[in-house]
């Protein structure tokens, strides 16, 4: 596809797993590797299959629960839904990210420019 | 608290792993299906559908893997797969997994077996609770050693310390019990009252003894073991309040003690309060042991200043009885156990904790050899991928299981050892209190003892085996390097066992000649067709002196007139093993010595015909004669050794020697008696001790009156067939007579050697085991580098060597390995020569000799082991090693 996917560390595909699910509700797992994949204009390195060691993770610490169901196309799939414990997790987990890009926006702007005074001290 | 839940789903997940495993296959199917209707939804063919989405899902494996990892502990399933792992390869090599378990079995069984005995009598031999708190207190003889206690100085120190919560006083005695039966010649210890709140014992039945019933006419009372009332009385459930008839006067029960302990072990025995009678109160006969306990706060170190400091106080105040005596008080745990006994057992430990190290380096040697045939098995799975760490965790996990075989088959020898052990123990070479047994601790210290060497055994091997390089070993050749290393190790590990081994066969060896001399030391006497026998006599019937003496002097003519007996006579110590009193002495001619000061001598009152009887010879002057009798002027024989240690040079014949007597039943010294030596005889063993020969005075039991009292009886055939008839003829003047501890002499100087035996079997056992181990591991290596030198040997041959050279250089090579070996074996050993010393009789740790056959016949078996390898390179075919270069 030409351009790189972008590598993903393992706290941010759950913290993007949390909110796919606060946004969509009941979701299957391969509905949830889809739709972070569209969300992020497959900008993501997504093998689509390590969501599942994301999502285990995720349900033994309580933040998602599971439940059998029927897709769409009447197939028999797990459904995953964010909890109380995950929708708290995820607030924190959202409020230091935009904390954190905020510092780092800033960080780069801190590039040396033609009228910069820092440079002469 | 989440984290408790995760951890707790995690181990969950372990065992759930089938049906986990399912799920995730169903709902990867589930999520290919829908990626697959997916693309067909939008026009793609099924089958580029299917392999879009295989390729967009990613490794569907890996997926799986990194599932599992998530969800549960890893190290389990690893640790899991390992064992499994573990157990295959072990059962594949059922010959190596058998040497291996053996070599393991005999290395910890040994130990297990000393160990619960070192557990029970070292380091909690004391049953009783806060049992550090217990001491013995003594009397110190001017000598430096410990002495028994006179009544007063016991009151005294009652009255005057500051140190102890409780003391107790402890005496012993026989009581005749009467009305049950036949008489019953029955052992009693007499206590003071305290005696078993010192303990801190409590009676299951009734109750102990009260405070207050020291007093005379309120002692009548009797306390039973749990092992008297069941064999005596029948376990009689109303016990309590019962009357018995003890030595013609009636006592009440008032108490049993609980079953099962260490009062149980050795004998039947009840206990009475001690009350002092008025003729008791003496200062100068010493009678009593005390136990007592200390007052919490205070310290052995202050309980002895304090004691010291009453003992001088007393000294001072009675010089004439106290002079230069002192106190002595010990840890209860020390008199309980005695040194001999305490540094055998800490030496059969060191021995079986070397044939332990053995063991484990045999394991090790075993497991390097096995290595080199795992190499390619290893090569071959790290080419697959494993990490180094992952194949020595799964190697470390073999050798571990390994070791947790072994160590449930060295418990189940170890137990059986201890068993037979036992079995053959002399009684009272355990303290009564030490109940040895194999408990729960013991078992898991034995599992732990072999998983660590399983573990160690294998770490070097593991190691060593996981460091060859992939190329090399894949080809024919096989890794040089880690060959070399390999073999380097080994050779060390033999070396090192052999030195162990040469200190176990030394040490044996020691002991052995040691035994040697302990067992055929001259006991003074001779022992062919003796025999010995007790006639315990109530001390009612003892009191006049005259009807007394008729009376042995009636049972000795009776049994000298039986067929086949050459001599009888009476003594108050059986030969060798009897217990004689220490009496302090005045010899003519010497300045005055106050009492407590006087150097002493063994006081024995004999029959005449005492020293014919048990082979004696007189040396000088005369015997005792049957016209020594009670009117008559007090005469003595002297032994050899009074001869020289108090006449140096001078004639003893004629000479004056004033001893105190002694009154049986009575507290309290007679007369000063001045014996006058007629005759020297020879040295006989006194008291149990094959050591020193110590100064006895004789004198004829007419003239100083028997307490106890044994008969000799020397015969012209095996004298235990005359035993009938001897009693036959006791029994013709008094048929209530009790006859006790009928022994040949033999027999008593066989069990005065016995604990020393029993090390001796033990320490030899040990040693043998260690030599055994030892030729497995020379052999081991010999073979392993005869057959990775096979090309070499077969170019040598080829190149003309003969058979015998071959053979010459391997056997060469053994024996270098034994002589380094030996030399380190022997260097550590005369460091820890000394520890042996105190265990050897008449017996140098250094004897040459006894070094020299060990290195001898340790080098011998270097030999033998060393044949079988040394024949196959002596058999190397030159073609055959040409035809593969």
């Amino acid at each position: 596809m030409g351009d790189s996917k972008l590598d993903l560390l393992q706290g941010t595909l759950d913290l993007m797993v949390l909110q796919t699910l606060e946004a969509m509700g009941s979701l299957h797992g391969y509905g949830i590797a889809r739709r972070i994949e569209q969300v992020s204009g497959n900008q993501v390195l997504l093998n689509q299959g390590t969501i599942y060691a994301c999502l285990v993770r995720l349900e033994q610490r309580g933040w998602i629960a599971l439940e059998w169901g029927i897709s769409g196309n009447n197939r028999k799939a797990k459904f995953y839904s964010i909890t109380r414990s995950g929708k708290k997790r995820l607030a924190e987990d959202a409020r230091y990210w935009q904390r954190l890009t905020g510092v780092m926006d800033r960080m780069f702007a801190l590039s040396p420019g033609p009228g910069d005074e820092a440079g002469k001290v | 608290m989440s984290g408790l839940i995760r951890v707790h789903r995690r181990v969950w997940a372990f065992f759930t792993k089938k049906a986990l495993d399912a799920e995730l296959a169903a709902e990867i199917d589930a999520h290919l299906q829908l990626a697959i209707d997916e693309y067909i939804e939008h026009g793609v063919a099924p089958a580029e559908a299917r392999r879009l989405a295989l390729v967009h899902f990613g490794g569907v494996q890996q997926a799986r893997e990194k599932q599992r990892e998530a969800r549960g502990p890893m190290q389990l399933e690893i640790l899991a797969q390992d064992l499994r792992y573990a157990v295959r390869k072990l059962m594949r090599a059922p010959g190596f997994t058998a040497v291996a378990v053996l070599i393991l079995a005999l290395s910890i069984g040994g130990n297990t077996a000393i160990f619960s005995f070192v557990n029970s009598v070292l380091l909690k031999p004391l049953p009783y609770p806060h049992p550090g708190r217990i001491v013995s207190v003594w009397e110190k003889h001017p000598g430096g050693f410990r002495n028994w206690i006179s009544t007063l100085n016991f009151l005294d120190w009652k009255r005057e310390n500051r140190c102890f919560q409780l003391l107790s006083a402890v005496t012993e005695d026989q009581m005749t019990l009467t009305g049950l039966g036949s008489p019953q010649e029955l052992f009693v210890q007499k206590v003071s009252p305290s005696y078993f709140k010192v303990l801190d014992v409590r009676a299951a039945l009734g109750h102990t003894f009260a405070p207050g019933e020291d007093q005379l006419g309120k002692d009548q009372e009797v306390l039973l073991s749990n092992r008297i009332w069941q064999s005596q009385f029948g376990g009689d459930p109303n016990i309590i309040g019962r009357k018995i008839t003890l030595d013609a006067k009636s006592y009440i029960i008032i108490g049993v003690l609980p079953a099962d302990s260490e009062f149980d072990r050795t004998r039947d025995v009840m206990w009475l309060p001690l009350a002092f009678r008025p003729a008791d109160m003496t200062r100068n006969y010493h009678w009593l042991s005390a136990i007592a306990r200390l007052k919490p706060g205070v310290t052995l170190k202050q309980a002895r200043a304090q004691m010291d400091a009453i003992g001088a106080r007393i000294a001072t105040a009675y010089p004439e009885s106290n002079n230069g005596w002192g106190v002595i008080v010990e840890p209860l745990i020390d008199e309980v156990v005695g040194t001999q006994l305490r540094r055998s057992l800490w030496v059969l430990l060191a021995a079986v904790g070397a044939v332990l190290l053995i063991g484990c380096a045999n394991l090790a040697s075993l497991m390097l050899a096995r290595g080199t045939q795992r190499e390619h098995e290893i090569a071959v799975r790290s080419a697959l991928g494993a990490r180094r760490l992952r194949l020595i965790r799964q190697l470390l996990t073999e050798s571990t299981m390994l070791g947790l075989l072994g160590s449930v088959a060295g418990f189940a020898l170890g137990a059986m050892l201890m068993r037979w052990i036992k079995l053959w123990m002399p009684p009272g070479m355990l303290p009564p209190q030490a109940d040895v047994h194999i408990d729960s601790g013991i078992l898991l210290l034995t599992l732990i003892a072999g998983v660590l060497t399983g573990f160690i055994s294998g770490l070097a091997p593991a190691m060593n085996g996981t460091r060859s390089m992939l190329a090399e070993t894949l080809k024919d050749g096989g890794s040089h390097t880690a060959g070399q290393t390999r073999h380097r190790t080994r050779t060390a590990l033999v070396i090192a066992e052999v030195a162990l081994t040469f200190m176990l066969l030394a040490g044996a060896g020691l002991l052995l000649r040691s035994f040697d001399r302990l067992a055929t030391v001259n006991p003074g006497v001779d022992t062919t067709n003796v025999l010995a026998m007790d006639l315990p006599i109530p001390p009612a019937e003892s009191t006049d002196s005259t009807t007394l003496t008729n009376y042995l002097r009636e049972i000795t003519a009776n049994v000298r007139s039986l067929p086949g007996v050459r001599a009888a006579a009476m003594t108050n110590a059986r030969p060798i093993g009897g217990w004689v009193r220490f009496m302090p002495c005045l010899i003519q001619g010497w300045s005055y010595l106050p009492y407590s000061q006087r150097p002493g001598c063994f006081f024995k009152k004999v029959g005449p015909a005492y020293f014919y009887t048990v082979g004696m010879r007189l040396l000088m002057g005369r015997g005792l004669a049957e016209s020594d009798t009670a009117g008559a002027p007090p005469v003595a024989v002297i032994n050899e050794t009074m001869a020289k240690t108090y006449f140096k040079g001078q004639d003893p014949i004629g000479k004056h020697i004033s001893i105190r007597q002694l009154a049986p039943g009575k507290a309290a010294l007679g007369q000063e008696i001045p014996w006058q030596v007629v005759g020297v005889v020879s040295n006989e063993k006194i008291a149990g001790s094959l050591g020193e020969d110590d100064p006895v005075l004789y004198v004829t039991f007419y003239q100083s009156p028997l307490a106890r009292i044994s008969l000799a009886v020397r015969a012209a055939i095996d004298p235990s067939r005359l035993t009938p008839s001897i009693k036959e003829a006791i029994w013709k003047v008094n048929k209530n007579q009790a006859v006790t501890d009928v022994a040949t002499l033999e027999q008593i100087k066989s069990a005065a050697v016995a604990p020393a035996r029993i090390r001796t079997i033990l320490l030899t056992i040990f040693a043998a085991i260690a030599v055994l181990l030892a030729a497995i591991g020379i052999f081991g290596v010999l073979s392993y580098s005869v057959a990775q030198r096979v090309h070499e040997m077969a170019i040598r041959k080829a190149l003309g060597a003969s058979s015998s050279g071959l053979m010459k250089l391997v056997i060469g090579r053994a024996m270098l390995m034994v002589l380094l070996g030996l030399a380190a074996g022997a260097v550590a050993a005369l460091a820890l020569a000394r520890v042996l010393a105190s265990l050897l009789y008449d017996t140098s740790p250094t004897d040459p000799v006894t070094w020299v056959a060990a290195g001898v016949l340790l080098s011998g078996v270097a030999l033998l082991a060393s044949y079988i390898p040394a024949r196959r390179a002596a058999k190397a075919d030159p073609m055959a090693a040409l035809r593969h270069m």
